[in-house]
């Protein structure tokens, strides 16, 4: 009986291969969706780390306003729009967005040159309601903005002449006009905005059990599909033809700074 | 339709319109003033609503007060406001921005040698209790001692030596939660601006709004400060030059009709700050 006792005090507390990790994602095409094989980016990513380590994790879809309010789940996406009603025990970024302005060519006898918010004065700016942080800013500037409520409205009233640009995410955008349009996706041009980069990360809850722990594994296994080459092949899988925005593992290694908590 | 039908109709409309819009936000771009190129200027602010907040139009009272000033002086920055104060941290010591915006941020003394602390605001404050726990309120009369070995709900970096000299315990939380735990009688009591306890209260306590109470009398005053860094190759000339500015909006008068403005005139002015000079 004595030796039984030792025996289980030699098995961890917790063990990554016990435990299913449950967290929460909102149906976001191309990064996060039912429909996608795979699941898409995000969710591809997230199971190889946790394949790398042996750990359990089922994504939930659930709506984007539940996830915001639940204060005690786990939660995947841009940590920015989360941490300021939720505290987590850690937050690990996977991986990055990057945001570009789309213009339908067809409608200009030239290529458009936009290197900053003056060059935009000219032009009607569509953008997703509640996107714009700096409003007053660039009301002063003089910069006219049209908002909507969907993506898909976006696209339609920039093919329609509605609007001139749409600031959208890379990915998003793409995924976007190739369903809409797919016989004219390229007529529709994107200039990517290299400091609009920004993390997509797994953030675990201050009060989830072990959270500290799975972080720890999380890490690991994010290291390991880089180290070998996993990680590469998914993201070339939404990304083919060279297009990863440059930059991506250095800005993936910034944001890993500043969260490392 | 019945009129509970109806009312259940119109709950889910008003829900759908409360929510939409933040549905909408942590989808897309997040479209800000350095999106082309970054600023070589670069300030973060602390997210303290009302005061520093993405959720208003101006950023806040505190960013209002900060870009004011900038404009006067022809500085050109950008300001991110940022919710947690290692994040902040982690842009000053790290990637050597120039300046932070916030309260309750906490330095080693090598590091405040590398800073220059300008204060932008001064805010009363008070301490909270949840009435459930607490009907009689606390014996406060402005001596902790006499709130020992009860909990206290701390900010993150605040500086808790007082009241642990007191003998009170400390929990560490941002606002909301502080104001979560004491709901859930986790902490017997927290302190604040009672302007941003408001904010939370109105959002996201509105049936329970009523049980937390305010302690007299006050628990002392808070300031925002924005903190420049040495480090950055103009962070001592543009220190000097915002403090200019803010000087200039002091004396001219801007400063004062925009604590007005947010405070909602000039007698909430004096029940929620202090004189900055």
């Amino acid at each position: 009986m004595i030796y039984l006792r030792y025996l289980l005090l030699l098995i961890p507390l917790w063990t990554a291969q016990a435990d299913i990790v449950v967290l929460e994602a909102n149906e976001s095409p191309p990064y996060w969706s039912n429909s996608l094989p795979g699941g898409g980016l995000g969710s591809e990513l997230v199971q190889a780390i946790s394949d790398a380590v042996g750990l359990q994790t089922q994504i939930n879809f659930v709506p984007l306003s539940r996830m915001i309010e639940d204060k005690n789940n786990n939660d995947l996406g841009n940590p920015e729009f989360y941490m300021a009603q939720q505290e987590f025990a850690a937050i690990i970024p996977f991986a990055i967005t990057e945001a570009a302005i789309f213009y339908y060519r067809p409608r200009y006898n030239h290529a458009l040159k936009l290197t900053g918010f003056n060059d935009l004065k000219q032009y009607r700016l569509g953008v997703l309601k509640g996107t714009l942080i700096d409003r007053h800013a660039f009301e002063q500037m003089g910069l006219h903005f049209e908002s909507s409520y969907a993506q898909a409205s976006l696209f339609k009233k920039l093919k329609l002449g509605r609007i001139d640009l749409v600031f959208e995410i890379d990915l998003v955008g793409r995924q976007m006009i190739a369903q809409l349009f797919p016989e004219q996706k390229d007529d529709f041009i994107r200039q990517p905005l290299p400091n609009s980069i920004s993390p997509i990360a797994i953030m675990l809850d201050a009060e989830y059990p072990h959270a500290v722990e799975i972080a720890a594994q999380y890490r690991k296994g994010l290291a390991a599909i880089i180290a070998n080459g996993r990680y590469q092949q998914i993201v070339e899988k939404y990304y083919p033809d060279g297009q990863l925005p440059s930059g991506w593992f250095a800005n993936l290694q910034r944001f890993q700074q500043l969260y490392s908590f | 339709m019945n009129i509970k039908k109806a009312l259940t109709r119109l709950t889910v409309m008003l829900l759908v319109m409360v929510i939409y819009p933040v549905t909408a936000l942590a989808t897309g771009p997040r479209i800000k003033q350095d999106l082309f190129t970054p600023n070589a200027n670069s300030i973060y602010a602390l997210d303290f609503p009302p005061f520093i907040t993405t959720e208003l139009n101006d950023g806040g009272m505190a960013v209002e007060l900060v870009n004011t000033a900038l404009q006067i002086e022809k500085i050109s920055a950008s300001i991110n406001i940022l919710p947690l104060p290692r994040m902040m941290k982690y842009y000053v010591l790290q990637e050597k921005a120039l300046a932070l915006i916030g309260n309750h941020l906490s330095f080693t003394a090598d590091q405040q040698k590398e800073l220059i602390f300008i204060p932008l605001l001064r805010l009363k404050e008070h301490y909270y209790v949840y009435q459930p726990k607490h009907p009689e309120g606390l014996p406060w009369q402005g001596d902790l001692k006499a709130l020992a070995k009860l909990v206290y709900g701390a900010n993150p970096e605040e500086d808790v030596a007082a009241y642990q000299q007191a003998g009170i315990q400390v929990e560490t939380g941002n606002t909301l939660t502080l104001m979560e735990k004491l709901k859930a009688e986790k902490i017997d009591f927290m302190g604040n601006s009672e302007l941003a306890v408001n904010w939370f209260l109105d959002r996201n306590f509105s049936t329970d709004k009523a049980k937390f109470s305010k302690l007299e009398p006050g628990a002392g005053e808070e300031t925002i400060f924005i903190i420049f860094n040495k480090n950055h190759p103009q962070g001592e000339a543009l220190a000097k030059q915002f403090k200019q500015g803010l000087d200039a909006i002091i004396a001219n008068g801007q400063y004062k009709a925009l604590l007005e403005k947010h405070f909602g005139g000039s007698e909430a002015v004096n029940r929620y700050s202090l004189p900055l000079q």
